[in-house]
């Protein structure tokens, strides 16, 4: 069951099942939102070391070093930075960060196990590490080769591999990743919508119309809402044309005036479904999901399992 | 109730597990409070319900959406990474790894290979009355060129003595080539062609140092600077080469014995038979994983043995210590290493019982 349509063999959605027996989906994040969270890191690890060299060099705070006469250890404490920084920068963050680093921080990204877990210190090593192995291939530039000095050539580091793994598996994994048992997730913070309203009066008196003993099936519900969350994009002809698929075999089962506007019709539906008295009855109070104590009702099929297991948590 | 206004009653306790989630990920956990966690695990129970149900409530499909998204921030909130339990480091690094490289057949392999090769070409280059130019073939001319004008002052003046930026220069230098000889490793050819390019390249510059075509004062300072520090760089090097190699094997063959698995590695619906020599076969995504929780602290060990071959190398090779107290420390360390690896490292019957 996966969120608004069955789509799951295409779409880069992957679903979690928790400890609580909920499923949901989290969305895999793709290579090149990943790139940018890995340029932005880049970026970040270059800002740091230039602001700690203007900090030396102009800032007059590596001469106080030099007139303590602790040159030596200033450039050691240098290079152990930048050779912390380029091999365990990332592990070190998403260690401590739960599986964020800065950049991935900024674009909402978060590195988790295949199940969906929160990735230990083994996994942040690994995948890491074997960053490397996304620089190859790595190719000697022609020129090079042709002055016959072989030892000084420059190479071209062509990131290949962490374009094409990611295309061939699933979960868009790098090797770090596979090797691993990592993916990388966007979890975005998305603003909750609110029920679209339906301004038009005439819908609203085109659902009385609507039989009273007609429940929609889900799928239906779906199709409709769709449609008039986002009916506001299309044209009036464009409208006709998607309403129409759905909308006449309803207009014959109703036996309303095949005349009617498609669109109307639709709206009607969506209006009886969701915002009327009439709307389907499967919800319950609140009070009792939030485990404020109150009693619970077993009346309905779909909410017996679910009341019950909410109750035995919350004690 | 009608389905608008439930999700209007909803929306505040959704609204209350964003900003409480907003809140976790940004401070830290004991700043919050124990009520405030307290409620966002009754809100975080509460938003998964509401999404359990979202179908027969019949919610529609962008609230269904938002639902997801909600409980997945919640549950990365609520899930946080495994801290790593310090205590058993030590059991770990002096019992667990020691045996593991003991019993590991890639690290044996790469052990005999990389001496063999060594000595073969320590031996090669050393004559150069049978072998004329090997060593100039193998390392380079203009190498060797270098290193015999490196070496024609004692290393106590060489270098202005032991630094503090040496040290740091040698571990980020040395490990970085350790880390991609293991990462290399990966693809079996390759880990093996860098163990032999090294082999072959250190053997050649260890025997040409040690020819009669080379003056007698430069060999010795040669032999003095590289004596202390060898033992521990030598056997990281083998160490990263191993570890590297074992990822590639697992790969390519993705069977393993029974008895090296642990209890949750065994695949679903496999049934411990009793008999430890039988081997599980994997898919090669799996044998992979399996191969690199083997050889990552392997790997560990050899990082740690590059940093102290770096320390000696900064602090003690260009000291100005007389040629036999280096010796002597090469002399400690090869024990040390002995002890860590044959006596710590000896398969006993005490591990298979636990």
């Amino acid at each position: 069951m996966v969120a608004p349509w069955n789509t799951e063999a295409i779409d880069s959605q992957f679903k979690v099942v928790t400890p609580e027996n909920i499923a949901f989906n989290y969305q895999v994040a793709g290579p090149f939102r990943r790139l940018l969270a890995f340029l932005l890191d880049l970026a970040i690890r270059g800002a740091v070391i230039l602001a700690f060299f203007i900090a030396l060099s102009c800032a007059g705070l590596g001469s106080v070093f030099v007139n303590a006469g602790l040159e030596d250890l200033m450039f050691a404490l240098m290079t152990l930075a930048a050779f912390f920084f380029n091999w365990f920068y990332m592990a070190a963050f998403e260690y401590w960060w739960n599986g964020t680093t800065p950049g991935k921080w900024l674009l909402n990204l978060r590195v988790t196990t295949d199940e969906g877990e929160p990735i230990n210190l083994f996994q942040s090593a690994v995948r890491n590490l074997f960053r490397y192995v996304d620089m190859w291939p790595m190719v000697p530039l022609p020129f090079a080769v042709m002055r016959e000095e072989m030892t000084p050539e420059p190479v071209v580091v062509t990131f290949l591999f962490a374009l094409i793994v990611p295309i061939f598996n699933q979960r868009f994994q790098r090797i770090g990743d596979l090797i691993a048992g990592t993916m990388v997730v966007i979890e975005d913070r998305s603003w909750l919508m609110k029920i679209a309203k339906i301004e038009d009066d005439r819908a609203r008196l085109l659902a009385d119309y609507i039989p009273l003993n007609f429940v929609a099936p889900r799928s239906m519900v779906k199709a409709v809402a769709t449609y008039v969350e986002r009916r506001r994009y299309f044209t009036t002809a464009r409208r006709r044309e998607i309403a129409r698929h759905l909308a006449e075999p309803l207009l014959d089962k109703f036996g309303l005036p095949a005349d009617t506007s498609y669109d109307l019709l639709l709206c009607a539906l969506y209006y009886r479904t969701f915002l009327s008295k009439h709307s389907a009855d499967g919800t319950k109070e609140d009070s009792q999901l939030v485990g404020d104590g109150t009693t619970r009702e077993h009346s309905n099929p779909y909410l017996a399992t679910a009341s019950v297991k909410v109750g035995a948590e919350s004690k | 109730m009608k389905v608008a206004q439930l999700i209007e009653k909803r929306r505040v306790y959704w609204q209350e597990l964003e900003n409480l989630c907003a809140q976790m990920s940004s401070s830290r956990k004991k700043t919050i409070g124990a009520r405030n966690i307290a409620r966002f695990a009754t809100l975080y129970r509460a938003a998964c319900a509401d999404l359990a149900l979202a179908d027969s409530y019949q919610l529609p499909p962008n609230i269904v959406d938002y639902l997801h998204k909600l409980v997945g921030r919640a549950h990365g909130q609520l899930y946080r990474s495994r801290r790593v339990d310090w205590s058993k480091i030590g059991d770990i690094l002096f019992r667990q790894i020691p045996r593991e490289i003991f019993q590991d057949r890639c690290v044996q392999l790469t052990f005999w290979l990389f001496w063999m090769v060594f000595l073969l070409a320590g031996f090669m280059a050393a004559n150069p009355d049978r072998f004329p130019n090997f060593a100039a073939d193998i390392v380079g001319a203009e190498n060797i060129d270098m290193y015999e004008q490196m070496y024609a002052e004692a290393p106590s003046s060489r270098n202005n003595g032991p630094t503090a930026s040496g040290a740091a220069f040698y571990v980020n230098h040395n490990t970085g080539i350790g880390i991609k000889c293991f990462v290399v490793g990966i693809t079996v050819i390759g880990g093996i062609c860098v163990l032999l390019y090294n082999a072959a390249v250190l053997g050649a510059t260890f025997g040409h140092m040690a020819s009669p075509n080379v003056s007698e004062e430069v060999s010795q300072h040669f032999f003095e600077f590289v004596t202390a520090h060898g033992p521990f760089e030598l056997t990281a090097i083998v160490l990263a080469a191993g570890a590297g190699l074992r990822i590639g094997f697992s790969l390519i063959s993705p069977y393993h014995k029974e008895e090296s698995l642990q209890p949750d590695e065994l695949p679903e619906g496999e049934e411990s038979l009793f008999d430890k020599s039988r081997r599980v076969a994997y898919e090669r995504i799996d044998s992979l994983r399996i191969g690199a929780k083997r050889a990552l602290p392997i790997m560990g060990a050899s990082a740690i043995l590059f940093i102290l071959a770096a320390m000696i190398e900064a602090w003690i090779s260009p000291s100005p210590l007389p040629e036999q107290a280096k010796q002597v420390v090469a002399i400690f360390c090869s024990g040390l290493l002995m002890v860590y690896f044959i006596v710590l490292g000896y398969p006993r019957r005490e591990s298979d019982a636990a």
